[in-house]
């Protein structure tokens, strides 16, 4: 099923006196839109078939004796194009006139108001009046499914939200329903719009027609502050803008990249940011006692839920709790040597993290030759159920709920982590664990019993976590962490991609990055001069493993590159592409 | 409990698809037969004919509701369909209408209570040149005066008001 290799053929145009050369089987309207010629269009959506019912794309053509739309005209040897005219201008007007006509203009309490193209083009090509005097009728407003709602009122039936589920979701719930202007948007009774990605629709409505339920009435689009980041709730890693407004995440939105995501995002990664803001996450470093005689050494190790309460630990501070943490490991080091000492990274944990705990977690142990080394291993979460759109370009949903798992195995296997979790578990449970640091960081995480009772039985236990829970309190030492949203680092999806995550907002309270904590620790340690930023962390890295190598934030950009010398994933069609076919 | 055609319907909807380049392009005739087949298009029904296209129920929902001539569950026995598109417009469809339902006793849209009888404006019924113009199931009737009207309600079973003057014309109803 590969496609052709493909050699574009273009034909030469004229736009406005300009001359281009335009791919033969690309719309007018794309062209120019790449040339940097601006047309207003609602209809029009690179990844959906053309429907051109919007009519606000026209532009007048040398060879068509009318003005055409320019979102279905594709380029004719010689010919010229006028986006730039009276006559075109008068044509924009008259459409937006129309446009309006049954449009209640509630922009005051509409969400979309501030990045609407109705309010756009208006503004920009509209007539600042009506001719319409009669009244305005009435449209649904109503939930399509779960995730989506619909103010009948503002939809000017493009027919984006349809197509989008039929040609990328695949389900097609959505039709236009009635005829003229009763035209509206709705879904058969009692099969509401239920595919994982329904709130793309929200996305690509160009009006304030469609909202994610999540966004209703939360805030105003101006006055949030977006970052360039990429969701953490599966292995794919789309390239998402987090919105926040006074310190808190509003609503994720996919960015358009066509080697991981296209332009969609599904539901579940859409909502992922909510744990971030919530009100029992860890911001407070503490540290107690290190459990005393636990387990001696002699068999297995007997513990569980029965674990020294939280209060045993007591309030401090960043730099206490670092004493803290290099004290005892010094001590066990000291007493035991590095066979009793445990790190457990997380598959949540950026490629910077990573490579600093790797780091970290020698400097701790030391290394004795001809000695057991420290015991080793990682966390992820269970698979998920996969989910393929119809068509969808490199978007799909992954069934590892992993974000950075081929990461892991580029920097922590072989290298860091050899030996199975069965083996951890052993040694965890065999009593010789003097010293463990686990790394959490991931949401509604729920360790399996084997692993959270050997935790409670150790004599000190440090634990880097966002949310309190089985983890946190089995810990001697706690270390807030910093969630996703929080945090600069890079992330490499299933397929290699690797992308940059950028920090929307500080972590909460007193808490630090772990990119801080560990370089703090190593420089504690005299391992390091200095404590740098993600990004020269991730200059060290490219240049110490292979697989990074020439790459830096600056030429993984906001859109990333491939770090793998994996065969590359041959790229799937997009939705128009498929089309074609 | 999902419908069924019957046999004959099923033989002859096997025979509509090979007609049609595309099945989905089969949706209109489709619909019809089961129109025919269950005296209206319910939901079911429109599930039925997503089941045999191959498409969405919801694609369906969309193409039922656009025309106007296929009977929806909700309608009466018999539906009287008042154009309300611009040549009828002009010649007074909206008083053809508000004659109509006052006369029958329920608003535009509405079924009377017996469930015989539904008004409907409906937007074009290409016959622009003798406007205003209704359609009675596939009886047109043109240039609708309001004596025509009550002509029109008598074939429907109500009778004309005594008031009213004897109106000819019978000529210009078209089959
Ligand atoms: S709801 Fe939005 S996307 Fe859908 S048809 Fe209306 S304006 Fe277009
Ligand atoms: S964008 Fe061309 S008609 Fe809508």
């Amino acid at each position: 099923m590969s496609a052709p290799a493909k050699t574009v053929e273009t034909v030469k145009i004229k736009v406005n006196g300009k001359e281009l050369d335009a791919p033969k089987d690309q719309p007018v309207l794309q062209t120019c839109l790449d040339n940097g010629i601006y047309i207003p269009h609602y209809c029009y959506h690179p990844a959906l078939s053309i429907s051109g019912n919007c009519r606000m794309c026209l532009c007048t053509a040398s060879n068509a004796p009318k003005a055409v739309i320019s979102c279905a005209t594709f380029p004719a040897e010689g010919a010229e194009y006028t986006t730039e005219s009276e006559e075109v201008k008068k044509l924009r007007e008259i459409i937006l006139e129309f446009l309006l006509i049954n449009h209640p203009l509630d922009c005051p309490v509409c969400d979309q108001a501030g990045e609407c193209d109705l309010q756009e083009f208006s503004f920009r090509f509209g007539k600042d009046d009506s001719r319409f005097e009669e009244e305005k009728n009435y449209r649904h407003t109503k939930k399509l499914g779960t995730n989506v709602r619909l103010y009948g009122n503002r939809c000017i039936v493009c027919t984006r939200c349809v197509r989008f589920c039929e040609e990328i979701a695949g389900d097609a719930e959505l039709c236009v329903r009635e005829r003229g202007d009763s035209n509206i948007i709705d879904t058969f009774p009692g099969i509401p719009l239920e595919n994982p990605i329904s709130g793309c629709v929200a996305d690509i409505c160009p009006v304030g027609a469609l909202f994610v339920d999540d966004f209703v009435h939360k805030t105003r689009v101006f006055f949030l502050e977006s970052t360039t980041s990429v969701c953490n709730m599966c292995a794919t890693g789309c390239s998402i803008n987090v919105d926040t407004w006074q310190g808190e995440v509003q609503r994720l939105r996919p960015r358009h990249n066509p080697d991981v995501n296209d332009y969609w995002m599904c539901d579940r990664g859409r909502v992922g940011y909510k744990y971030s803001g919530a009100a029992e996450r860890l911001s407070r470093y503490e540290v107690g006692p290190a459990r005393a005689g636990s387990s001696a050494g002699d068999g297995k190790a007997k513990a569980g839920p029965t674990d020294p309460p939280r209060s045993t630990r007591a309030p401090s501070d960043f730099g206490k709790a670092l004493a803290a943490v290099s004290d005892r490991a010094e001590r066990v080091r000291r007493e035991h040597g590095p066979g009793a000492f445990a790190f457990v990274a997380s598959a949540w944990m950026s490629v910077e993290e990573m490579f600093l705990f790797r780091r970290l977690a020698t400097t701790l142990a030391g290394a004795v030759p001809g000695e057991a080394g420290p015991a080793t291993g990682i966390l992820a979460v269970a698979d998920g159920e996969a989910w393929t759109p119809r068509v969808g370009g490199a978007f799909k949903i992954d069934s590892d709920r992993n974000p950075n798992r081929k990461g892991a195995e580029m920097l922590l296997l072989g290298s860091f982590i050899s030996e199975p979790f069965s083996v951890l578990l052993d040694r965890l449970e065999s009593g010789a664990i003097k010293f463990a640091w686990v790394v959490g960081g991931i949401p509604d995480f729920s360790p399996m019993d084997r692993f959270r009772d050997a935790l409670g039985a150790i004599s000190n236990v440090v634990v880097t976590d966002i949310l309190p829970g089985p983890l946190s309190e089995r810990a001697t030492i706690l270390l807030p962490a910093a969630s996703f949203v929080e945090k600069d680092g890079v992330f490499v999806n299933g397929r290699g991609w690797a992308q940059r995550c950028r920090a929307a907002l500080p972590p909460p309270g007193e808490t630090r990055t772990e990119l801080d904590l560990f370089q703090e620790l190593l420089r504690r340690a005299g391992e390091r001069e200095r404590v740098l930023s993600a990004q020269g962390v991730y200059a060290e890295l490219a240049a110490e493993v292979g697989a990074f190598a020439d790459t830096s934030y600056k030429t993984l950009g906001a859109l990333g590159a491939r770090v793998t010398d994996d065969e590359p994933a041959e790229r799937e069609p997009t939705g128009r592409e498929a089309a074609k076919r | 409990m999902s419908r069924e055609l019957s046999p004959e319907a099923q033989k002859e909807f096997d025979w509509l698809v090979t007609r049609y380049p595309q099945r989905e392009a089969a949706m209109l005739p489709t619909l019809r037969l089961i129109e025919r087949e269950f005296g209206c298009i319910d939901p079911e029904g429109m599930k039925l004919c997503a089941q045999l296209i191959g498409c969405s129920p919801a694609k369906v929902f969309g193409v039922v509701t656009f025309y106007t001539h296929y009977k929806r569950e909700t309608d009466g026995e018999n539906v009287v369909y008042v154009c309300g598109t611009l040549p009828c417009a002009l010649r007074g469809s909206d008083a053809l209408a508000d004659y109509l339902c006052d006369r029958v006793g329920i608003g535009l849209g509405e079924t009377t209570e017996d469930r015989k009888i539904t008004i409907k404006k409906v937007e074009c019924l290409a016959l622009c040149d003798q406007a205003p113009v209704c359609q009675v199931e596939d009886v047109d009737w043109l240039r609708v005066s309001k004596e025509k009207a009550d002509e029109m309600l008598e074939s429907l079973g109500i009778p004309k008001r005594e008031t009213a003057g004897a109106a000819a014309g019978g000529e210009e109803k078209r089959s």
